[in-house]
C-alpha cells in the first residue's frame, strides 16, 4: 500500500464517522425547531394585540398558544422515541421562556395605555430572544 | 508498509464498530434498531459488534420492556468517549502527516 493509499484510507475513516453523524443527527430530534415557531407565534400575534381589539381574535391566538404547546410537546416524544438526541434545551429553558412570556404580557398591558405599540415592541424583543437561543441550539449540535 | 495506522486502537478501528461509536458520540443514547438501519448490517452481527465495544467498557447497554416488547438502547460511557475522542485526533494526525 502507497503513502496515497494510506491517506486515502485515512480520510474515508474520517468521512465515515463524518457521514455517520450527520445521519443520526437528521434521524434525531431539530431541538431548535420548537424555539423558532415560538419566536415566529409572538412575532406574528402580539403585534396584533396593538392594532386588533376583537375578542375571537384573542380566543384564536389562545387556541394557536395551546396547539403550539402540545405540538412541541408531541415533536419531542415523537421524535425522541428512538433517539434520545443531546440538541434537547433542558426544561429550565422552557420554563425560563413561559415565565417570559407571562412577563411581557403582563408588561406590554401595563404599557399600552401609554405607549401604544407596547405589543410591537414586547413581540420583537421576545421573538428575538426565541431565535437567538433557537440558532445558539442549531449551531452547537 | 507504514505502521502508524497500527497505533490506532484497534477495537474502533474496524468499519462498523467505528460506525456504531461515531453514532453513539452525538447523542445522549439510541436503540438499536436505529444503529443497525443507519450503518445497514445484519442483528446479529450488530450485536457481535457491541458486544466487542461493551467488553472494552467503551459501550453502555440497556434492555427495556415496552408493551411486552423488548428494547434496547446504547450509549457511549465516559471511557468510551475519551478512546473516541483519541481516534480521532490520532487519525487526524496521521492523515494530516500523511498528506504533507
Amino acid at each position: 500500500m502507497d503513502k496515497l493509499d494510506l491517506n486515502q484510507e485515512g480520510n474515508n475513516m474520517l468521512n465515515r464517522i463524518k457521514d455517520t453523524q450527520e445521519v443520526i443527527k437528521n434521524k434525531g430530534v431539530k431541538g431548535y425547531l420548537p424555539w423558532f415557531f415560538w419566536g415566529l407565534f409572538v412575532l406574528i400575534t402580539y403585534p396584533s394585540f396593538d392594532f386588533i381589539k376583537s375578542f375571537i381574535w384573542y380566543i384564536i391566538a389562545i387556541i394557536i398558544f395551546i396547539v403550539g404547546i402540545v405540538l412541541s410537546y408531541y415533536y419531542y416524544i415523537i421524535v425522541n422515541r428512538h433517539i434520545h438526541s443531546v440538541s434537547h434545551s433542558p426544561w429550565y429553558m422552557s420554563l425560563l421562556y413561559f415565565i417570559l412570556i407571562a412577563i411581557t404580557i403582563l408588561l406590554a398591558n401595563i404599557f399600552q395605555p401609554n405607549f401604544h405599540y407596547s405589543w410591537v415592541l414586547g413581540g420583537i424583543i421576545l421573538a428575538a430572544l426565541f431565535f437567538m437561543y433557537g440558532f445558539y441550539l442549531k449551531l452547537k449540535y | 508498509m507504514d505502521l502508524s495506522y497500527h497505533k490506532l486502537d484497534p477495537i474502533i478501528h474496524q468499519p462498523a464498530r467505528l460506525s456504531i461509536m461515531a453514532a453513539l458520540a452525538v447523542t445522549l443514547e439510541v436503540e438499536f434498531i436505529v444503529i443497525r438501519d443507519t450503518i445497514k448490517i445484519s442483528d446479529s452481527l450488530l450485536s457481535r459488534y457491541i458486544s466487542v465495544l461493551e467488553k472494552a467498557g467503551y459501550i453502555y447497554v440497556r434492555k427495556v420492556f415496552v408493551n411486552k416488547r423488548p428494547k434496547t438502547w446504547l450509549s457511549l460511557t465516559k471511557k468510551g468517549h475519551i478512546a473516541f475522542n483519541k481516534y480521532i485526533q490520532d487519525l487526524e494526525s496521521i492523515v494530516s502527516r500523511k498528506s504533507q
